[in-house]
């Protein structure tokens, strides 16, 4: 009976909660808008990432939504380069292309496999350069025939090559927010079989897991991570670098999670149940895996959630520092590093920094909502910390 | 209050509580009607889930939120408990009525002392008493329920008593506040045979000294035998019989109860000369509840009709407790041993075999009642 | 058979760090008892009085401190327990097996029945694939009362007895020839209780099982065993046949035991 209310208990309390923690439920709608944009980049994003507009670098977000001559409704605006230098457009007046949704554009597979060439939104105009010329005939109405292009449309602006900056944030997600999964079950699994055989089994074993563990933790992660990635060698395609990036973020994190695991393990061991299966001879991994990590899930749950940002931003920083993710792969590190590469630079072009902006975003929801699974699954959290 | 005295301490009628769970409504309490008297022993028993302490929490308004309780009646001492005030409802809690559980290292907070968490318990009754006087109430309290050297063991924590010893302790937690009851949850199961019988000693003692009335709980028909004055019977959150204890276990009128009285093993009998009358089946699902009585499934004596419907409780006109004792039953029931102390209320269908026929004699209007 | 010669076993107490010596308290003193096969033996006593103890010792869980145990099996072959060698413990499993106190504790509340039951078998001798352990384990569950569909159940969605049932069930998988059942039914209620006996008593029969039989309630012990072991402080203060017992108890501690369990008021 009471376990029955106790189960009554949690997903209520979990729907409670969410609306009591409007910041928390934010967080999760984030999160769940930002992946399963992920899934979708190929239809969302107007453009591949790669795709150049070679007349139309350094622009700044070009969508408009009304004009004299097309009335409301989102259009874009003709722009032609004033300054080579300050690379400055000036908008024409009277040149304006209607943005449609469900436009037809660049051809791509969905997930690899279903071919299509609808995306959310574009222009069905043909591309034009700086000058106004048009680059390539229009055959009829499909500008994208041939090499041809449609006139851009930028939501987020574009880069320093004229690339898409949205259509790239969402293609950098990919590796952004999978990392995080990746990096956070590799280092779980570290910590789960480290943290695990030290609580297991205490006594040396403990000892020298734990002190190997403080040893990661005292040298701040930040250093440890270039002094690992300095050492390997540079050139590797981007695939490579994703492995070895993951890699490296997981050795570096996996000690904290390990000394909680150990913690409760150490407890859970004292278990009946446990004893039954040591007397049954069930191998102490087997005991711990299958037996001992299932009795924490709800903890292992916060720390999973709290954990991916770290590895996000791991991710980013790496690939700032250009040792990370480079062309023509992209991630929301590697944008910030091609692109953010001054102060000035970021003066004149401010929406460079939208990765950025994404990062921030995830970043925080993942921690809001860890706080909240937190609260809900392990309320005494605090008693703990402070006890 | 005045006419209060006169009745009982607890009357309950028709209580009912349904838990709502994700897996449906959960039918704990499906209709228990309760009686305590001052200063008389109730033994509430019946097998684990059959809703007794389901039942004990309801007496306070101690269930949690998604606890449905419907009860037409509930008065303590003549007062609504389920309209009562926070602060009266305060005053009921460890006030008025005391309570003890299962488990006491549970109920103890490891990182007070015996005597913080006394004098706390003592301070929240009795604000007007200065800390001496708290110190000597506790003394006083560890002494009445027989911890030697109080004065010592009151600097003790949880941890550095034995589990019968810190039942003590939380007796006297529920002394405290001079209850008028204690409700004692399965107070022994915990504990070993031998520190069981001591802490129902005590109990018995307490009664006797303290004029207190007591509602026991537990699943051990024999244990409750020894303390209760009255037994009330449980299963599947409903009363299957109640009357005075000597009458229930001499002459018991439900097969529940005669099936509990056979699964009792008593002392120097042998495997190799008698089988164990083990009752078969188990305990009904409270979240999926038969029609009819819930004890059918197991019942050796069930008829058809037994699993339509609830059978309705009768009292036994002869056995009610305004006219105890008449001898007409003894009359025509000859072989059973103390037919006179035979009172109480059963489904008058599950009359045993052999007493069926003598009370449907005596006892024609209960057929009638049905 | 079953052989305790001299037995003791002690704990060290939780002292600071800075103690002198590391101070110990001895739950098991020189016991000596031996169960031959095909026996029922029962040790009484109260909590604490080492019961436990003796029965983790009986099955290897801990190691001796003095004294010696041996086990002889069905085919002759002696075994000392509580030896370190993993094959010997691997044979010593199959042969031994241990029911614990509480099974809502010593059942893994997380997993399904059929990997309660599967998870030890695998790491033994009788490990033949999944198959044949899903078939034995649904034998093993219906040697004790429950059925197929219980296989995916987990131990929260069972009563008392029915999840003690299944703990039985785990220790039947290795088809052992002794059991050790420390008090199974102490959790349990009244009812509950004799049909876990009643269980006990047919699998004894039908598998000729050896039990080593721990209850804290001597009107069980007396009943349940052929010869009863009285455990007080540590030390076996009394042994002798179920029935002699009851009729008869000598030491003054068995006495209190006996004057401690509840009887019915005797009719009339
Ligand atoms: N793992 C342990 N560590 C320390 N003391 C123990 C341990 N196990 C048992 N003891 C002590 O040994 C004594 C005997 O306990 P036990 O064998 O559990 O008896 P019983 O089975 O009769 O309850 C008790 O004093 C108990 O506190
Ligand atoms: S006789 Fe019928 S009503 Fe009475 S206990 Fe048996 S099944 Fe229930
Ligand atoms: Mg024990």
């Amino acid at each position: 009976m009471a376990e029955a209310a106790g189960r009554v208990g949690r997903s209520a309390a979990l729907w409670q909660r969410l609306r009591a923690r409007p910041v928390a439920a934010a967080s999760l709608l984030v999160l769940v808008l930002l992946y399963g944009a992920m899934l979708f980049a190929e239809f969302l994003a107007p453009y591949a990432p790669t795709t150049t507009f070679r007349h139309h670098t350094h622009q700044p977000p070009t969508l408009g939504f009304h004009s004299r001559e097309l009335g409301f409704g989102p259009q874009v605006q003709h722009r032609v380069l004033v300054d080579e230098v300050t690379r400055r457009y000036a908008r024409i007046r009277g040149q304006h292309y209607r943005v449609r949704l469900f436009a037809r554009g660049e051809p791509y597979r969905l997930w690899g496999l279903v071919p299509l060439r609808v995306h959310l939104f574009g222009t069905t105009a043909p591309y034009v350069d700086e000058e106004g010329a048009t680059v390539q005939a229009a055959s009829g109405a499909d500008p994208w025939l041939g090499t041809g292009q449609a006139y851009p449309v930028f939501l987020l602006g574009s880069d320093h090559l004229g690339r898409d900056i949205f259509s790239r944030i969402l293609y950098g997600s990919r590796i952004s927010l999978t990392i995080g999964f990746i990096g956070i079950s590799i280092s779980l699994s570290l910590a789960i079989i480290l943290g695990g055989l030290a609580g297991y089994y205490g006594g040396a074993v403990d000892w020298t897991i734990m002190r190997f563990a403080e040893f990661f933790i005292l040298i701040p992660g930040l250093y440890l991570i270039l002094f690992l990635r300095s050492i390997l060698s540079y050139d590797w395609d981007s695939g490579q670098s994703f492995v070895v990036i993951t890699a490296i973020l997981s050795f570096v994190s996996w000690p904290g999670t390990a000394r909680l695991i150990r913690g409760m393990v150490h407890s859970i061991k004292r278990e009946d149940f446990i004893a039954a299966a040591q007397l049954q001879g069930i191998p102490a991994l087997a005991i711990i895996v299958t037996q001992i990590v299932p009795q924490m899930a709800s903890i292992l749950i916060v720390s999973v959630a709290l954990g991916i940002p770290g590895f996000i931003l791991g991710e980013t920083v790496l690939s700032y520092l250009g040792l990370g993710i480079t062309d023509p792969a992209v991630s929301w590190g590697s944008m910030l590093n091609r692109n953010v590469t001054s102060l000035s630079n970021l003066r004149a072009f401010p929406w460079f920094l939208y990765p950025g902006v994404a990062l921030v975003l995830v970043t925080l929801a993942f921690n809001f909502l860890g706080d909240l699974l937190r609260d809900i699954f392990d309320p005494y959290h605090q008693e703990r910390a402070r006890g | 209050m005045r006419d209060a005295d006169a009745g009982p301490l607890y009357d309950v009628t028709g209580l009912t509580v349904t838990f709502s769970t994700e897996r449906g409504p959960l039918h704990a309490v499906r209709g228990v009607d309760l009686e305590i008297d001052a200063g008389t022993v109730v033994g509430l028993v019946g097998e684990s889930g059959s809703g007794k302490s389901v039942t004990a929490q309801a007496l306070l308004r101690l269930l949690p939120p998604h606890a449905l309780v419907n009860v037409p009646r509930l008065l303590f001492r003549g007062e609504d408990v389920v309209t009562m005030r926070p602060a009266a409802l305060q005053r009921l809690r460890g006030g008025r009525v005391g309570m003890i559980f299962q488990e006491p290292a549970r109920s103890f907070d490891p990182i007070y002392s015996i005597e913080r968490s006394l004098a706390e318990t003592l301070h929240t009754h009795r604000p007007e008493l200065d800390p001496e006087a708290l110190h000597a109430r506790s003394v006083a309290l560890l002494e009445e329920v027989g911890i030697a050297e109080a004065e010592r063991r009151l600097a003790s924590f949880p941890h550095q008593f034995s589990g019968g010893m810190l039942q003590r302790v939380m007796i006297a937690h529920a002394l405290a506040a001079d209850p008028e009851v204690l409700i004692a949850d399965e107070p022994t199961t915990a504990l070993d045979v031998t520190v069981q019988a001591q802490v129902v000693d005590l109990l018995l003692r307490l009664r006797a000294a303290r004029g207190l009335a007591i509602l026991f709980i537990s699943h051990d028909l024999a244990l409750v035998g020894q303390i209760a004055d009255r037994l009330v019977v449980m299963y599947g959150g409903l009363v299957m019989e109640q009357g005075p204890a000597a009458a229930v276990l001499h002459a018991p009128r439900h097969p529940y109860t005669r099936a509990l009285l056979d699964a009792h093993l008593p002392l120097g009998v042998h495997y190799t000369e008698q089988p164990l009358h083990a009752i078969p089946g188990n305990v009904p699902d409270p979240l999926h509840p038969e029609p009819g009585c819930p004890f059918a499934p197991r019942c050796a004596v069930a008829e058809g009709r037994c699993t339509r419907a609830i059978p309705p409780l009768v009292a036994e006109p002869a056995h009610a407790p305004a006219a105890r004792a008449t001898s007409s039953v003894a009359a025509a029931a000859p072989h059973d041993p103390m037919p006179a102390a035979v009172t109480g209320i059963v489904h008058h269908r599950c009359l045993l075999p052999g007493t069926k026929a003598s009370l449907a004699a005596a006892a024609a209007p209960g057929e009638a009642a049905c | 058979m079953l052989t305790l010669d001299a037995v003791s076993k002690r704990f060290a107490l939780k002292a600071g760090y800075f103690a002198a010596a590391r101070r110990h308290v001895y739950a098991v003193r020189e016991v000596s008892l031996r169960i031959a096969a095909g026996e029922t033996y029962g040790l009484v006593g109260e909590s604490g009085s080492g019961k436990t103890t003796t029965a983790r010792l009986a099955v290897g869980m801990y190691r001796p401190d003095g004294g010696a145990i041996t086990y002889r099996d069905r085919a002759g072959d002696l075994h000392e327990v509580g030896r370190s060698g993993a094959r010997a413990r691997r044979e010593l499993r199959t042969r031994l097996a241990y029911v614990f106190q509480d099974p809502a504790r010593s059942l893994n509340p997380r997993m399904r029945v059929e990997s309660i039951l599967l998870a030890g078998l695998r790491y033994t001798a009788n490990w033949r694939g999944v198959e044949d352990g899903r078939s034995r384990a649904l034998a093993a569950l219906e040697s004790v009362g429950l059925a197929a569909r219980h296989l995916s159940r987990r131990p929260p969605d069972f009563s008392g007895g029915q999840r003690q049932r299944v703990a039985i069930a785990r220790a039947l998988m290795v088809q052992p020839e002794t059991l050790i059942c420390d008090e199974i039914v102490s959790a349990l209620d009244v009812s509950i209780r004799s049909q876990i006996l009643d269980l006990l008593q047919h699998l004894r029969r039908e598998l000729g099982l050896t039990l080593m039989f721990i209850s804290h309630d001597l009107a069980v012990v007396t009943y349940f065993c052929d010869r009863v072991g009285v455990m007080q402080d540590g030390r076996l203060v009394e042994e002798a046949a179920a029935r002699e017992l009851a009729a008869n108890p000598r030491h003054g501690y068995t006495q209190t035991l006996y004057a401690a369990v509840p009887k019915l008021p005797a009719p009339g």
